[in-house]
């Protein structure tokens, strides 16, 4: 227990602080499954950090798998048994698809063996039908199968020998039947038998795995997430080939019963961040999850923040580099993101280039992004500051310059800034919905019209436009989507504290935004921290230091294993000399 | 408890704006820049204020002739204007000025503040004490004195070169560190100096040049003469700076030709580089030259010896033979060490004449050795009451100079002149 003390500061972070503030922690003593303690109970009593971190460890249950033991309990949907009798079961199943009504829900009758009946029954569209009819319907309805049952009832039998799919479950509920069949399996119910088996059939269609969209770089892999879970978690594990990556799934939303998969290496993640993330995504009970973004609302840690706490990434390879940094992915069935949690800021300006590039390369890009915030969170707002107060500090030439580009313009700066950044905005937002076809007009409409002659009509000063472009700039040079956009806001307060309190303003608003940026938290790691709160020194800050330099794994994460690589990963090196200095005594 | 947060926002925004206040927001185009500021004696006992200040009619005066027109405007040369105003003070004046100007008129921008020579000479400490306290001032721009008026040497302030009057300004005054023939002086050094009771403070000294060559009387011979206005020359600016005004206290007592100002730079171990040509000794029609420039910090030692103040300076410089125009190979080593002598002894001679006149004529410590001297003693008391300003004619004062040739430009070593006999031709 040497690092007892350090430890559990770090814990202390972990675990969730205030349970009686938090609407969605009391939903999830609410539905929390029983048995398994959540992150909460684990918080509670006088143990310290690492007992805490073990405790939950041991009662973390792994079930791999679609249908695993963890779904979230349903509100609306009581949980019936199956009946013995298949008419009942038939009419319970019609009920809730609202058959015939409903003309996507085929149910097909059967009479197989000695005359037994049964029915199967499938989403059409969901399923595959090339499985259904080889794999299930030949070979029920193949009368040969049947005459010798070896000693066991007609369920166990065609349950063990009958059904040729490659997953297979026993359910004894109508929603765990209806639920499968809803994700696009079969479900398959024998007279006299109060179970379904569920066959595996899911078979629709799917967007091919693509480049990335948002994040592309120039040199790494160009795999992007698509929309399939499935897909998504296979692009993962393709990378990291590792029998402790473990998937766990949980179902959420009342209507959409949508999957959510977690994503972890279990002997590197730290187990109370594990049970943390398991413990808010049980805890949710909503109507529809529609992507990964409606989840991040769901279970970030400050919904009122500017400042995001959650990664979203398109990158296969960006998830796996944070995995094996100990952290947690959380992947949504349906939306081609992973996220990613924790994370601290400095994790939104790094993309994966800064690795896949020499370091000296890596580390000027990242001075580069960090000039590209410094324009985007600032430049319009230092300018209105320092033509409106502190016009000695311009030089004497550009500000004869700013004065004559202005001499004509009949608006004070301040609306002159509002009127272009509104504009900028405008094209921004009009350029992601302009059909494709045109999308040409958009450039000409933004840089015609709106640059050149909204300067020769003596709208805006073409000082302005230079300001407005350069801050654009700099906004898409910003690797988060969601960090540029609150660097989108964020511009908006330093332009009216400029024009109010000129650089005064601007200090006072920084200095507000920096303490509200501190006090932020990413599933209890700090957003700040490596630089407040000042963990262990980072090789991978900002400076990114050689990738055999970087030797243990990110503080603020607690992984179970620190250690990267040995203090001397290229053992080559070692070889090198030997051999020197054996050639060395040779000559000598 | 959020009403309790919103109220302590509210408060703070509404109390932060109140107090620091957004009401000395300006829009940028809201004011014009007096760039240059003149002081001249007006009549009825007024002082006379002219400013120059560019105008916004666009990059090249493109349609300045519009601007140019209206009668607001005295005097419109290429893209800036010049208006001259009479009033009991600067700052009034400068007030005064918006009844006819239409922006009101700030002083952040202004490069040099010139006075004249005929005013300067009664007192300016005045003046130079109300701009200190006024916030739009530079602490940055110079102090200049005109031999003849302030206004017309803005008038004849243009830039010729380029379009923008500001650059003209600020590159003519960095000009002092490739020709050392007058100091840069900012208005903090001629404050500092005008309040301080260890050294005397200098100006900028301008004049303008009538370009008249036939009546020029000015000899450069033994590096002495050079005064402003008087530089033989013709050109299209007529203003011209060159040597430095100085003072005591507020009061122009004085000034340093521009030869006199190189070795006032040479003792104060501000001489950035300069051209010097030394009469070579073998022929007397012939010169050597030089560029010299400083290789080591001053060394000033100060110290009472028998109760009297000492001063020991000593100057470090290097020089490097840009034209030896005899053939006489002085580039040989022991012919190189007779030179150094030389030159050493001429800007000796130079230094100690300089020396001198600040002692003997001008009786005004500009070199700031007091700062050196105020070291021996314990109390700003005992100093005060030392009055070192009024001791320094009696200071001994003991200069020597370290010179060494260091290159020889880019000739290793004069090549031999071929004799052309009479009627040869290229």
């Amino acid at each position: 227990m040497g690092k007892k003390a350090s430890s559990k500061s770090i814990f202390s972070w972990l675990i969730y602080k205030d349970p009686s503030t938090s609407a969605n922690n009391a939903d999830g003593a609410a539905y929390s499954g029983g048995g398994g303690k959540t992150g909460r109970d684990s918080g509670s009593g006088g143990k310290t950090g690492r007992d805490k971190a073990d405790s939950a460890k041991a009662n973390h249950v792994n079930k791999a798998g679609y249908s695993s033991g963890e779904t979230t309990k349903q509100s609306k949907y009581k949980k019936t048994k199956a009946y013995h009798q298949l008419g009942k079961n038939l009419s319970y199943i019609e009920n809730a698809f609202n058959h015939p009504d409903n003309k996507d829900i085929v149910i097909r009758r059967l009479c197989i063996g000695d005359g037994v009946n049964a029915f199967i029954f499938y989403l059409d569209g969901m399923s595959d039908r090339n499985t259904i009819n080889q794999s299930i319907l030949r070979p029920l309805l193949d009368k040969s199968k049947y005459n010798d049952l070896g000693g066991k009832n007609l369920f166990d039998y065609i349950y063990d020998s009958v059904i040729e799919t490659h997953q297979i479950e026993k359910a004894d509920t109508h929603e765990k039947a209806i639920n499968d069949v809803l994700t696009g399996n079969t479900a398959l119910c024998i007279d006299g038998y109060p179970n379904y088996i569920l066959c595996e059939t899911k078979g629709f269609d799917k967007r091919n795995v693509d480049k990335p969209q948002v994040e592309g770089v120039v040199k790494g892999p160009q795999e992007a997430y698509n929309e399939n879970l499935r897909t998504n978690i296979t692009l993962v594990r393709r990378i990291l080939k590792n029998k402790e990556l473990t998937t766990e799934f949980f179902k959420l939303g009342e209507r959409n019963n949508e999957q959510i998969a977690v994503l972890y290496l279990k002997d590197l993640a730290n187990p109370s961040l594990v049970a943390e993330v398991k413990r808010r995504i049980r805890g949710l009970v909503t109507d529809l999850i529609m992507s990964d973004g409606v989840l991040e609302h769901f279970i970030e840690d400050n919904p009122n923040s500017i400042f995001p706490t959650i990664i979203s990434t398109e990158r296969p390879d960006r998830t796996v580099a944070h995995l094996t940094d100990g952290k947690v992915a959380i992947l949504a069935d349906g939306s081609p993101f992973a996220l990613i949690v924790p994370v601290t800021v400095f994790d939104f300006l790094n993309t994966p280039e800064d690795t896949t590039l020499r370091w000296q390369f890596g580390t000027f890009l990242r001075f580069v992004r960090l000039f590209a915030v410094f324009v985007a969170s600032l430049l319009p707002g230092l300018y209105v500051a320092l033509t409106t107060f502190h016009r000695e500090m311009i030089p004497t030439d550009l500000l004869i310059a700013i004065a004559q580009a202005k001499e004509n313009v009949p608006f004070p700066t301040l609306a002159e800034v509002i009127l272009m950044e509104l504009s900028f905005e405008l094209i921004r937002e009009a350029g992601i919905r302009i059909p494709g076809i045109i999308g040409n007009t958009i450039g000409i409409i933004g840089a015609l019209i709106l640059g050149q002659a909204a300067v020769q009509a003596d709208l805006v000063s073409p000082v302005l436009i230079i300001i407005v472009a350069f801050t654009g700039l700099g906004n898409f040079a910003i690797p988060d989507f969601n960090l540029a956009f609150s660097m989108r806001i964020m511009r908006m307060i330093y332009i009216f504290s400029g024009a109010f309190l000129g650089f005064f303003g601007i200090s006072l608003a920084l200095i507000i935004m920096l303490t509200f940026g501190v006090s932020q938290e990413s599933f209890g790691v700090p957003l700040f921290s490596q630089l407040a709160p000042t963990t262990r020194k980072s090789s991978d800050l900002l400076v990114r230091l050689p990738i055999w330099k970087q030797e243990l794994r990110p503080d603020y994460a607690d992984p179970l294993d620190e250690r990267r690589q040995p203090e001397i990963s290229r053992k080559w090196i070692l070889s090198n000399r030997y051999r020197s200095n054996k050639t060395g005594g040779n000559q000598k | 408890m959020p009403e309790k947060i919103l109220a302590l926002v509210l408060m703070s925004v509404i109390s932060a704006s109140l107090l620091a206040g957004c009401f000395d927001a300006r829009e940028i185009d809201d004011e014009v820049y007096a760039i240059s500021v003149g002081v001249d004696k007006g009549s009825e006992g007024r002082l006379r204020l002219t400013i120059q200040y560019p105008t916004y009619t666009g990059p090249g005066g493109a349609d300045s002739a519009g601007g140019a027109s209206g009668n607001e405007n005295k005097k419109a040369q290429s893209n800036s204007l010049v208006h001259t105003i009479e009033a009991p003070t600067m700052l009034e004046a400068i007030d005064m000025l918006n009844t006819s100007i239409s922006r009101r008129v700030s002083l952040m921008h202004a490069k040099w503040v010139i006075f004249s020579e005929e005013y300067a000479r009664e007192d300016i400490a005045g003046h130079i004490a109300g701009l200190e306290r006024y916030n739009e001032t530079r602490p940055s721009m110079s102090i200049v004195v005109v031999r003849g008026s302030a206004e017309e040497f803005i008038e004849a302030n243009e830039s010729s070169i380029g379009g923008s009057l500001s650059k003209s300004i600020e590159l003519l005054l960095t000009q002092s560190k490739f020709t050392s023939l007058f100091p840069m002086v900012e208005f903090m050094d001629f404050h500092t100096a005008m309040i301080s009771s260890y050294k005397c403070p200098i100006a900028l000294y301008g004049g303008i040049n009538d370009f008249d060559f036939e009546n020029n009387t000015t000899k450069l011979d033994g590096r002495k003469g050079i005064i402003p206005g008087e530089t033989p020359r013709s050109s299209v600016s007529k203003r011209e700076l060159s040597g430095m005004a100085v003072f005591h206290t507020g009061r122009m007592i004085g000034y340093l030709d521009a030869y006199e100002t190189a070795a006032y730079l040479m003792i104060k171990g501000k001489y950035r580089s300069g051209m010097m040509s030394v009469p070579d000794k073998s022929f007397s029609d012939k010169n050597i030259i030089f560029d010299v420039h400083k290789s080591r910090p001053t060394k000033i030692k100060a110290y009472f010896k028998d109760g009297k103040p000492v001063i020991d300076v000593t100057v470090g410089l290097e020089a490097e033979i840009y034209a030896i125009q005899s053939d006489v190979k002085y580039e040989k080593l022991e012919l190189t060490y007779e030179l150094e002598d030389q030159i050493k002894s001429f800007l000796l001679d130079s230094i100690k004449h300089t020396i001198k006149k600040s002692q003997k004529e001008l009786e005004a410590d500009i070199f700031g050795f007091g700062e050196n001297m105020a070291g021996n003693f314990f109390t700003i008391e005992e100093w005060e009451a030392f009055n070192w300003l009024s001791q320094y004619p009696d200071v001994i004062i003991n200069p020597s100079l370290n010179l060494k040739i260091r290159r020889t430009g880019t000739i290793f070593q004069s090549y031999e002149k071929i004799d052309r006999k009479e009627g040869d031709k290229d």
